[in-house]
């Protein structure tokens, strides 16, 4: 089954409970222990029993509830996500060493042909070979 | 960059926390009190807790809808 599938069940079950539920006349009793079931009318308030006000709640109070999630979720993630400044950090120094003019004089390319080699040999080098 | 990520994102958390648990209480809770309970003076009548979202609807809708309408105005204009 596909995941629409499942969804658009399961919505049609729910709203089809709902909907028996909604306009059938359970007693008073009932109508207090069934989970809160979208008030169709005051119970306190006898005269209201005559006029049907049916503030119908629940589908409004799923729309808040949802919206009110989608916010949580978004604030939640915007808390919890890391800045993360080392890769920040290593991005600039590529950006910056990409940046660098493509023809340089002679000099300077040996100089760093020559930084290069006494970076090798300072640190590469040691690791190579097995003499401690 | 004005207002940071945290303090913004933790707006957001405390805003719909807050409009969760009153929405909550106001809709579901309420109702099964009685009349007489000092809860009731902090709640608006509780007609507008049915409007007041479906105002909310009906406003974003025609946002969304007037946005998609300049949208495909300038799309049309352009050719």
């Amino acid at each position: 089954m596909t995941r629409a599938t499942t969804f658009f069940s399961a919505f049609g079950i729910l709203s089809g409970i709902y909907f028996a539920f909604f306009n059938a006349d359970l007693p008073e009793k009932f109508q207090l222990i069934i989970p809160v079931f979208a008030p169709a009318r005051d119970f306190y308030n006898s005269a209201q029993h005559r006029t049907v006000h049916r503030y119908v709640q629940l589908p409004w109070w799923t729309l808040v509830s949802f919206g009110s999630y989608a916010l949580w979720t978004l604030g939640w993630a915007m808390l919890s996500i890391r800045e993360c400044p080392e890769a920040y950090d290593e991005l600039t120094k590529f950006v910056a060493f990409k940046k660098r003019p493509a023809c340089i004089w002679h000099s300077q390319r040996e100089l760093e042909d020559l930084l290069h080699i006494q970076h090798f040999v300072r640190q590469i080098l040691p690791e190579l070979t097995f003499h401690r | 960059q004005a207002v940071s990520d945290k303090a913004l994102g933790s707006l957001m958390l405390l805003v719909a926390s807050v409009v969760f648990v009153y929405y909550t209480t106001w809709a579901l809770v309420l109702p099964f009190l009685p009349p007489d309970n000092a809860v009731h003076q902090y709640f608006l009548p509780r007609e507008w807790a049915v409007r007041i979202p479906a105002l909310i609807l009906l406003l974003g809708l025609s946002a969304v809808g007037a946005f998609v309408s300049t949208v495909m105005i300038r799309e049309g204009r352009k050719r």
